[in-house]
């Protein structure tokens, strides 16, 4: 049995290269597990050059640029940077507001909470802001901007203020017309005469 | 000025990369007749064999700048070919394994005794049902070394290991294939 390990390998040699030695045809004719593995390598042999013959069919090979694109490389590379963005933002506290409410003034929004101070907006340093008017505000709506301020900053993660900030407000709520004058006061015309009389002079009562 | 197929092949090869897919392309339709028939044999599955080829193509084609000229290019081919089919086996793992018989039942025309093609047929399916048996890195090696028809040196290259690792591994792998064998010509006969 050892001696058949030992043909192993020649075995195989000689199935590859189609020569058996008089050792190993000796060794063959003797034993029939020798024997067998012998044709079964033979056999193997001739199974392998019908698989190694090539394909008919090969499908062709289509290299575009868009299948060329990393595409797997681009989707790890975006992530990423966008988590780099989240984590800068993160980092830089929450978003001031965008705009000041006409009678808020004079406080960064992100700080009005704890130091409301009344005064002229100043532009925070390296920001330009443009020159343009606030837009008006009814004191309805700059109640419900600074609770909705409030809410944003308490699920950022800071302590909820103890109570809403005191908003010193000038703005008006509703606009008031003052020289208003009742009904009755005003110019009653007599349409009858107004539908009859042509509009030749051009004048309109 | 006539140049051996070597140099015309470094030629293609500088070309592509420098970016000419043209000579991509002629450098490709040399190779992937073998390219697929590793990976159909690999895979046993046609279509997986083809999408096999694709990946195979695109990988070459994105990392040909790393491409040194240590080994030859088609031995460069045949590991990128040999990492994706095996990465795809191991993703199907528990998938039962298919063997292709259709290329081998269409075999034709090219020998004369027909007696002689229904042997080779013959042994030809039992020969690729014993590797379907075997593990994937050694059906891998036997594929190399006896369809492809590599070198020890160049499988040594495509798997990257020693040569003296390589003679290793495809002699256990010709004791698991020999066994396998038997048992496929035994139930055969049968």
């Amino acid at each position: 049995m050892a001696r058949c390990k030992q043909y192993e390998e020649s075995l195989w040699e000689a199935a590859e290269t189609g020569e058996l030695s008089s050792e190993l045809t000796a060794h063959i004719a003797a034993c029939p597990e020798c024997r067998k593995s012998w044709q079964a390598l033979q056999a193997g042999m001739i199974g392998f050059q019908a698989l190694r013959r090539l394909p008919d069919h090969v499908p062709a090979v289509h290299l575009s640029p868009v299948s060329a694109f990393p595409w797997r490389r681009a989707a790890a590379f975006a992530t990423v940077i966008l988590l780099g963005l989240l984590a800068i933002r993160g980092f830089m506290g929450p978003r001031p507001s965008s705009h000041t409410p006409p009678g808020i003034t004079g406080v960064p929004s992100n700080t009005r909470e704890r130091t409301p101070v009344a005064g002229p907006v100043q532009p925070r340093k390296g920001i330009d802001l443009p020159d343009v008017p606030a837009p008006r505000i009814t004191a309805k709506r700059a109640s419900h901007h600074r609770q909705h301020r409030v809410h944003r900053i308490h699920r950022s993660g800071n302590p909820r203020p103890e109570a809403p900030p005191a908003v010193v407000a000038t703005a008006s709520p509703v606009p008031v017309i003052d020289n208003l004058k009742p009904l009755s006061a005003l110019p009653v015309y007599n349409l009858t005469v107004l539908a009859e009389a042509p509009h030749e002079t051009g004048e309109m009562p | 000025m006539i140049t051996t197929s070597e140099q015309w092949e470094q030629q293609l090869i500088a070309r592509a990369q420098a970016g000419d897919t043209h000579a991509f392309d002629i450098l490709v339709s040399n190779y992937a007749p073998q390219i697929y028939r590793l990976a159909l044999r690999m895979l046993g599955d046609a279509e997986e064999a083809e999408e096999a080829l694709q990946e195979t193509m695109i990988r070459a084609f994105r990392s040909l700048r790393k491409f040194r000229g240590n080994a030859a290019f088609g031995t460069w081919l045949y590991a990128i070919a040999s990492k994706r089919c095996l990465t795809r086996r191991q993703r199907r793992r528990r998938q039962p394994e298919i063997v292709a018989f259709d290329d081998l039942c269409e075999m034709h025309g090219s020998m004369n005794d027909p007696g002689e093609l229904v042997i080779q047929r013959e042994h030809g399916l039992s020969v690729q049902r014993a590797l379907g048996a075997l593990s994937p890195p050694t059906r891998l090696l036997m594929v190399l070394r006896y369809v492809e028809g590599l070198s020890h040196e160049e499988i040594a290259q495509v798997l990257g290991c020693t040569v003296a690792a390589c003679r290793v591994r495809l002699c256990r792998a010709r004791a698991d294939f020999r066994t396998l064998l038997m048992r496929e010509l035994d139930d055969g006969e049968m």
